[in-house]
């Protein structure tokens, strides 16, 4: 079993009503998604606990088959959320969920890409395809078998590094005295002839800062664990356990190594929704009053102190079961600011967390390689 | 009924080093600004101080290297709603729009991209809706081939219908409130039917925006784009370079938006203009003179189309071989700076003629007397023919006030031919002095992009009196 690397990874999934269903009727509820100010205010929280990602997730329905949870029924959508926050943060991470099943490539790369350049190297994108977000009925398609939205979403990430890497990083000269502006030996086409796409390029956009952006995905069965396991840099899990924990992470490590990567280079990111309070009690008590207001936290939550969660963080990481936690809010921003105020401290003392940023980029942050250009011999 | 003057209405065309091709070598230039957001924010506060109505994003879906000759500023640049959801938070007051190709997406996508983009920048956001002029867009899409206008066209109509609906699918106050027990009332949210192209079931994913719809913008002279603009347009977009066609352009799509049941005030037509603007005459003349000597002359066994570069740009070949051609008259073999004699003038076709009194109107140079037009201004207005404008600030807001006051604009597009001088020289020079002549607004007259346009916001097509109001306006 491999240990888990410390400082762990820990993001921050927005969602626009709180984790808990119940969480925007909450007393301590005091945020609207559709006031910009509000949204601004917690990605702001965020970076300032020095979180290494804000990711705005995605659905592509509007599920209203509870309205008393609104979460699954409305959100803003995450490029022009991202977008928007690229200009009112500066060192934390963007992550934008998009679903290679509904959109063309082309687009896909030239929206990532751009995020990147806004973000100043702090993009990354998670993959999501219809087998597990489904979105058929808005998008004039047929319901199809897993298996194909996944060979979809593999050729689309494949054409898409290609586009990114379509510019090279000095394929503009800019030079006023000669006139030359781009260098046209450096910007290449893709000529992807594939079973779902066939794409000339180059792209419209210059290579991102990160050259390649970190690529995410949640994983819910085996064909996400195998497209995790090809492509991804960070990936999100919902086990049970700390031993579901562990045996998922050692699965995803060896399936990555039998790809031929660096298992290391693979950030296994568990989603849980901590309730911190300054004593066990009054977390309990918080928990009982939601749940009271109806429906329970999903997932892995985890309620108390300071110390009572960042032991169980602990846990996790010496059991190597996560290199990471991916926070969510059962109230928001009451519970963001309670974690970033009780528990980060406490993850600081235990070397479980960092304290500040390492570097400029989101690729950085995480420790990942940068990548060579692959359209260059 | 207000007694205030009919208003002006002014956007920025924006690509971040100038919509002259030589733009990004002016010495003021930012020759990368179009990956540094900071700088294209800071360009655009420039217009939101003039008051500008809208800062305009345009997009292309396909590149070549080729295109740094004649379009170096849309060779490579960010994508718009990229770009825009940064420009929003950048800014405070100045619409945002936004190019996309319903050829290349989908309607779920669309409508919620700019419901988004409408809630982010609280009430700012525009779609330019444009089908897809660019052939080579195809072979990024997977096609087989260009589409005809007819198949885009069949489907943008569809498609813009899709988007409304989807935008209206919550009625205005679906959403409750946290003492409320329930985040939304289903009963105001409404799924679509299917139709012909598209299947979308709906509702969309966000709630109803605070235009309502976003402004929707459009441009193109084909039968099926004037009636897309005179069905669903707030705005159009022309590039006439004469008043005469500008005109007639004008009152055609007043007249098919009134066969729509729409007034003549509810559709703006905004013509593009390039101004070059300067304290005096003879220093505008200078800019436009110093912006074209940057410009690379071609080999004169360069075919149109075809430059040093490669053969992508659309642009002519700047050579006197295609200013033959343009002019109608063989000016080969003379040196780019000797005096074309009168002359050529008489020799020349119809066209040409005009283009020597584009030349005149432009750089005050004549065929005879003091400042004489030379070949190398042949060449140049055979190769870059664009709307333009050049004097000092009365004469600029001559040219627009021209326009405006005689059935030709409601505005206008103005493209900076260099950034950020254009865009300041516009800002410091004539919007005053189209204030002080009262057809420009000194401040903005409420937060969102339809009322810079005064337009109404309108009620959702679902919402229960929706019909009965539309009967009685």
């Amino acid at each position: 079993m491999s240990a888990s690397k410390l400082p762990l990874i820990i993001g921050y999934l927005y969602e626009p009503y709180g984790s808990h269903p119940s969480g925007w009727r909450s007393p301590q509820s005091a945020h609207d998604p559709y006031d910009v100010d509000d949204l601004v205010a917690v990605a702001r929280l965020a970076e300032d606990a020095k979180l290494d990602f804000f990711a705005v997730e995605d659905r592509l329905v509007a599920d209203m088959s509870d309205p008393a949870s609104p979460s699954r029924a409305t959100r803003t959508e995450p490029f022009t959320t991202a977008s928007f926050l690229a200009t009112k943060t500066s060192r934390i991470g963007l992550l934008v969920t998009a679903n290679t099943s509904y959109y063309e490539p082309y687009n896909l790369a030239r929206l990532s890409a751009s995020l990147d350049h806004v973000t100043h190297g702090r993009a990354g994108w998670t993959v999501s395809t219809g087998a597990t977000q489904p979105a058929d009925q808005n998008y004039s398609q047929s319901p199809l078998p897993a298996e194909r939205h996944y060979a979809r979403a593999d050729e689309a990430v494949d054409v898409i590094r290609k586009l990114w890497d379509s510019w090279e990083d000095d394929a503009f000269i800019r030079n006023k005295a000669t006139g030359e502006f781009v260098d046209g030996e450096k910007i290449h086409p893709v000529d992807h002839e594939g079973e779902h796409f066939r794409i000339r390029g180059p792209l419209n956009v210059a290579r991102p800062p990160q050259s390649q952006l970190i690529v995410g995905h949640a994983v819910e069965s085996g064909e996400g664990e195998a497209f995790a396991a090809r492509e991804a840099d960070v990936v999100f899990v919902t086990p049970g356990s700390i031993e579901e924990g562990q045996t998922l992470r050692q699965q995803l490590r060896e399936k990555a190594s039998a790809e031929g990567r660096d298992p290391d280079s693979i950030r296994v990111i568990v989603e849980i929704t901590p309730v911190a309070a300054a004593t066990d009690a009054e977390a309990n008590h918080l928990v009982a009053g939601l749940d009271a207001l109806g429906g329970h936290a999903p997932g892995l939550v985890v309620v108390g102190s300071a110390e009572t969660i960042a032991a169980v963080f602990a846990a996790w990481a010496e059991a190597g079961a996560a290199d990471g936690f991916l926070i969510r809010s059962a109230v928001l921003p009451a519970q963001l600011r309670a974690f970033a105020e009780f528990v980060l401290p406490e993850l600081r003392n235990r070397g479980l967390a960092r304290s500040d940023y390492d570097a400029p980029t989101l690729r950085g942050n995480l420790g990942a390689s940068p990548i060579p250009n692959r359209l260059v011999a | 009924m207000t007694t205030q003057k009919r208003q002006l209405h002014l956007g920025l065309m924006f690509w971040g080093t100038g919509t002259h091709p030589s733009g990004w070598r002016w010495p003021d230039a930012k020759a990368d600004a179009a990956y540094d957001i900071d700088y294209l924010q800071k360009v655009t506060r420039i217009a939101e101080q003039g008051k500008f109505d809208f800062v305009f994003l345009g997009d292309k879906l396909a590149t070549d290297p080729s295109l740094q000759r004649s379009n170096p500023a849309q060779m490579s640049r960010l994508e718009p709603f990229v770009a825009g959801a940064s420009l929003a938070a950048g800014t405070s007051q100045i619409g945002i729009v936004v190019t996309a190709n319903p050829t290349y997406y989908d309607p779920y996508t669309i409508a919620r991209f700019f419901a988004s983009l409408d809630h982010l920048s609280k009430g700012r956001a525009s779609w330019n809706i444009v089908t897809g002029a660019d052939p080579d867009a195809a072979g990024n899409f997977s096609r087989d081939e260009h589409w005809t206008a007819d198949r885009r066209y069949d489907r943008a109509d569809e498609f813009v219908a899709t988007v409304k609906d989807l935008w209206d699918s919550w009625e205005d106050g679906a959403r409750g409130a946290a003492e409320n027990e329930a985040a939304f009332d289903p009963a105001r949210i409404h799924r679509l039917e299917p139709g012909t192209v598209f299947s979308v079931a709906g509702p969309l994913d966000a709630p109803r925006s605070p235009q309502g719809h976003p402004v929707i913008l459009h441009a193109g002279t084909s039968e099926r784009s004037r009636e897309l603009g005179a069905r669903d347009a707030d705005a159009i977009f022309t590039s006439h370079v004469f008043i005469e066609p500008a005109r007639a352009y004008y009152a055609d799509i007043k007249a098919r938006a009134r066969r729509y049941g729409r007034s003549a005030e509810d559709i703006a037509i905004l013509p593009s203009l390039t101004p070059i603007v300067a304290p005096s005459t003879e220093e505008a003349v200078a800019i436009f003179d110093r912006l074209n000597s940057f410009l690379a002359f071609d080999p004169e066994d360069a075919i149109d189309g075809q430059g040093v570069f490669g053969n992508r740009g659309s642009a002519r070949s700047r050579n006197l071989a295609t200013a033959s051609k343009v002019f109608g008259v063989d000016v080969t073999g003379h040196a780019h700076d000797d005096f074309v004699p009168p002359g050529t003038y008489e020799a020349a076709n119809d066209d040409g003629r005009r283009l020597f009194g584009e030349i005149t109107r432009l750089t005050r140079r004549r065929l005879e007397g003091g400042a004489r037009i030379t070949y190398r201004d042949l060449v140049i207005a055979a190769s870059v023919h664009v709307p333009a404008v050049v004097g000092n600030p009365v004469e600029v807001a001559d040219h627009i006030q021209h326009w405006f006051d005689n059935g030709a604009a409601d505005g206008f597009n103005l493209f900076p031919a260099y950034v950020p001088g254009a865009v300041q020289s516009f800002v410091d020079l004539v919007v005053p002095e189209l204030q002080r002549r009262g057809i420009y607004r000194t401040d903005y007259s409420g937060p969102t992009f339809r009322d810079h346009l005064g337009l109404p916001r309108p009620a959702s097509r679902f919402a229960p009196d929706y019909t009965e109001k539309r009967k009685q306006a």
